[in-house]
């Protein structure tokens, strides 16, 4: 079984060697089952209909048609609807309990444009409950284990899209950020994790938390890997209500263009000094790195970026209660206690309170961005605001310590998503428990090419994947 | 208009309770929710503002400034 294959390898292979496309899936689909599921990171494989795609690709294809992501195997949060001719759909239960059975009824417009690249999928990986958490907790689907510590959480929502990728299983899966789901767990594996501009990328027929909120994007180990997903998944859908027409880029244009002349801010204020120093001065040191490589580095503030955090957890509970207000009603006792105590937060919302809090976000919006990104190009963070937890330590469950340790864990995403900026993580080093330590670079709306370039640049100096997980504990 | 909100929430709060949530659960999260719901409250809004988010974000689109 070969681990660790980029997206690169997978489109060469089936270049030079197309009759053993079908053998290098098995090997995914059988490495998701095995190793997958000794991660608790797998809800289920398809390696017929794995099969299928790769006879499918052995087709002539239409004059003209290419394929950027031909036969490379992927498996994603298993919120990504798939629905056939016949009326039958892959299960789309959204990690709970309460959905079980559900199976989809239509087929997620960006596993349509990934179907469309070439793209294998073999399966769907776990997500916590709802996509509402962001430890990883999910006592019915699974509570994934770190690949680099089986004690340590893989962080959540995408949780299994971060344990199977950081596990080499996959080069990229696709996760779903509502308040770090991407980030979070894409920093706990020492993932590249990008969360796209509130609009770049559709959430048709994406399990919904938050219609205001929810964003999709790749992990992946590499900056390339993830740019190469990105520049399939983005393109105008007119049945997303927050979809937004603009120009379709090629996210790898710039990659290798390196950080001179480059903007950057290190956002200290709130950020940093909300940090634990654990994390902080990894991510402070990695800043120094940068204007060492030409970078422009100064320190930015983002006026009253306090607040945000407790309003996107409002925004959240309160669409998320919304949504699935009659499972917390008639299967209430179905739902983790930690699901249900978020989602509770937001049922006692009033319809003007909710209209309020969409009018203080866009006001938010409108009032930092200008100001902010008149002096920088983007700025830099950290992810985790401190050293990640065990999963005994973090199982917190429903008792009055859980939302506050909740709203600590989202300090420094969830400010992005308020203002529905586009933003990179990535790894950096490890920290004092040998887990991965990341760097998180947010930018101005719509400015992945520019986001990409200088994760990329970063990637070079650091060189994480040079190290790899022990994966002998897994047996 | 608080009695009106006073009303509503304890509609919810029966409801929940009908549902078989326990009255710790129930009375976590309207602790918990009365703390957000404050902060919301004290955000100063500028009710000239009348552009939603989408509308920002379509006029960042259009003035295509990627770099």
């Amino acid at each position: 079984m070969s681990l660790y294959l980029s997206v690169d390898f997978y489109k060469h292979a089936a270049q030079t060697h197309p009759d053993g496309t079908g053998k290098r899936v098995l090997e995914v689909t059988d490495a998701l089952n095995q190793l997958g599921s000794k991660l608790d990171a797998v809800r289920f494989t398809d390696e017929a209909f794995a099969q299928e795609q790769v006879t499918q690709l052995s087709q002539p294809q239409q004059p003209g048609k290419t394929l950027p992501l031909k036969a490379v195997p992927l498996a994603h949060k298993e919120l990504y609807g798939r629905s056939f001719k016949d009326g039958s759909g892959w299960p789309y239960e959204g990690g709970s309990k309460t959905y079980e059975g559900q199976t989809a009824s239509r087929t997620a417009t960006v596993i349509e444009k990934l179907d469309s690249a070439g793209a294998i999928d073999c399966g769907r990986l776990v997500s916590v409950e709802y996509a509402l958490g962001v430890t990883g907790h999910n006592a019915y689907a699974g509570t994934p284990k770190n690949p680099w510590n089986p004690a340590y959480i893989c962080g959540g929502s995408s949780s299994g899209s971060g344990a199977v990728v950081a596990a080499g299983i996959v080069p990229a899966a696709l996760g779903s950020d509502t308040g770090g789901s991407i980030r979070l767990p894409a920093a706990a594996c020492g993932l590249v994790g990008v969360k796209p501009t509130q609009g770049l990328v559709s959430r048709t027929g994406v399990f919904a938390l938050s219609n205001a909120l929810d964003t999709v994007g790749p992990l992946s180990r590499s900056v390339k890997d993830s740019a190469q997903i990105l520049s399939v998944l983005t393109g105008y859908d007119a049945s997303d209500d927050q979809s937004i027409d603009t120009d379709r880029l090629d996210y790898l244009s710039e990659l290798e263009d390196g950080l001179k002349g480059i903007r950057m801010g290190l956002a200290e204020s709130y950020f940093l000094t909300g940090s634990k120093a654990e994390v902080s001065d990894p991510v402070a040191s990695c800043f120094e790195r940068c204007a060492q490589l030409g970078a422009m580095c100064r320190d930015v503030v983002i006026k009253g970026v306090e607040a945000t955090n407790p309003l996107n957890v409002l925004l959240i509970a309160t669409e998320a209660a919304h949504v699935h207000r009659k499972m917390i009603l008639e299967r209430p006792e179905m739902l983790n206690d930690q699901t249900l105590m978020r989602v509770l937060t937001g049922i006692f919302t009033s319809d003007d309170a909710y209209w309020r809090l969409q009018a203080c976000r866009a006001d938010f919006i409108a009032r930092t961005l200008p100001d902010l990104f008149d002096k920088v190009d983007l700025f830099m963070t950290p992810v985790w605001p401190f050293a990640l937890p065990t999963i005994k330590d973090s199982d917190v469950g429903a008792n009055p310590e859980a939302a506050p340790l909740m709203q600590r864990i989202g300090h420094n995403t969830r400010p992005v998503n308020f203002l529905g900026l586009p933003a990179i993580c990535l790894p950096i080093g490890f920290d004092a428990n040998g887990l991965p330590l990341s760097v998180q670079l947010v930018g101005k709306p719509f400015s992945e090419v520019l986001l990409l370039r200088v994760a990329r640049a970063i990637e070079r100096e650091y060189d994480f994947w040079s190290q790899r997980p022990d994966l002998s504990v897994f047996g | 208009m608080a009695e009106k909100d006073d009303g509503r929430r304890q509609t919810i709060c029966d409801e929940l309770r009908q549902a078989g949530i326990s009255d710790a659960q129930v009375n976590l999260a309207l602790e918990t929710s009365g703390i957000l719901l404050e902060q919301l409250a004290s955000y100063p809004l500028d009710e000239q503002h009348k552009r939603t988010v989408r509308d920002i974000f379509m006029q960042c689109a259009q003035v295509g400034d990627r770099t």
